[in-house]
């Protein structure tokens, strides 16, 4: 059963949603030849083994918590971007999960920015957002379940990343760069976003 | 325990771990060392290593005080400091939530906890790929729907 820590309520709050963008992005991954998958994190023991026990190689670079600790040394983001420091079009797929939510519009710019140079043509991008009414102050890292994609939550309560909120406009703004191949509205208010690179 | 490197002309023999029927070995806090250890019994590292670490069939626990800059082969290893290289274990590697690794895995099996500070590329045991349950139609096209009901548990 997922955990309940950080102030979520088993009683109130969705404990799991199934999550068909994940499935996707994974059935598409796996056509790929020796596909190789950068997570950003936050760092999840179960997601590194399922993942990379499905591709060639599973690179884990946690922007969470680089941010996280870059914010609170210098109150800004100017150089956190360092860290992905992967050559230009080196993955089939990038899990972003819902980092995007927890920077600023220029950050955001930066990160699309980077994650567009470093994904092969035709490489994948998975995007959560919670909208504008949607989401917890706390940050979760996104558990992969089971084969069935059934997704839950686990707070994260040593990061302390605020929650930006935003509508679908400003969302579908922001990912211009990419080809939005689905998107899918949960029950609980999340956005889930499958991109691919042109 | 540990000898101390014997410089030979050109050639530095490594550091070897003899084999004892104590306890794992111990690099302290105080301790660093450069070069290559290669032993046959647990090491533990508080100190400071840079170079190889080779260990058949035993376990390395790089400390939370252990600051590590070096290639690692062991049957497993566990680390709760800073590690920066490459590890081949033979069975598990375990990172804590108080380290701080940068480097490639290799391992049959892994676990991290909540926390730590990783950047690596992982290499595990593959499985055949998960049998997935088809969708039902292509979703190759833009496409906005409502799905991914989330089920409550408790109540």
């Amino acid at each position: 059963m997922p955990s309940a820590a950080g102030g979520v309520s088993l009683a109130s709050a969705p404990a799991y949603h199934i999550s068909t963008i994940l499935r996707l992005f994974i059935e598409r991954l796996l056509r790929r030849q020796d596909p190789k998958l950068l997570d950003v994190g936050p760092i999840c023991a179960e997601n590194i083994n399922l993942l990379a026990r499905q591709t060639a190689r599973l690179y884990v670079c946690d922007m969470f918590i680089r941010i996280d600790r870059e914010r609170e040394r210098t109150g800004a983001l100017r150089s956190v971007w360092r860290h992905l420091d992967y050559p230009d079009k080196s993955f089939d797929g990038i899990l972003l999960w819902d980092l995007l939510d927890r920077l600023d519009d220029s950050d955001v710019a930066s990160l699309l920015e980077r994650c567009h140079s470093i994904l092969k043509q035709g490489g994948m991008l998975v995007v959560f957002f919670f909208g504008e009414q949607g989401g917890q102050e706390s940050v979760n890292s996104f558990i992969i379940e089971d084969e069935g994609y059934r997704v839950s939550t686990r707070a994260q309560a040593h990061l302390k990343l605020p929650l930006r909120r935003r509508n679908a406009r400003d969302i579908l703004d922001m990912l211009s760069s990419f080809r939005l191949v689905k998107s899918v509205i949960c029950g609980n208010g999340l956005r889930e976003f499958l991109l691919q690179r042109m | 325990m540990l000898k101390k490197t014997k410089n030979t002309g050109s050639t530095v023999e490594p550091f070897t771990v003899a084999s004892s029927s104590g306890g794992p070995t111990m690099v302290g806090q105080q301790i660093a060392i450069e070069g290559k250890i290669k032993g046959t019994e647990d090491l533990v590292i508080e100190g400071s290593v840079r170079g190889s670490i080779e260990l058949e069939g035993q376990h390395l626990t790089v400390g939370p005080k252990g600051q590590v800059e070096a290639d690692i082969l062991a049957d497993s290893v566990t680390i709760s400091g800073r590690l920066v290289g490459n590890i081949t274990a033979i069975d598990k590697v375990t990172i804590t939530k108080d380290a701080d690794f940068n480097g490639e895995i290799k391992a049959r099996r892994f676990s991290v906890e909540d926390g730590a500070m990783l950047k690596a590329v992982i290499e595990l045991e593959r499985e055949s790929p998960i049998k997935a349950v088809p969708l039902g139609k292509e979703a190759d096209e833009e496409e906005d729907e409502k799905g991914g009901t989330p089920v409550t548990l408790g109540q």
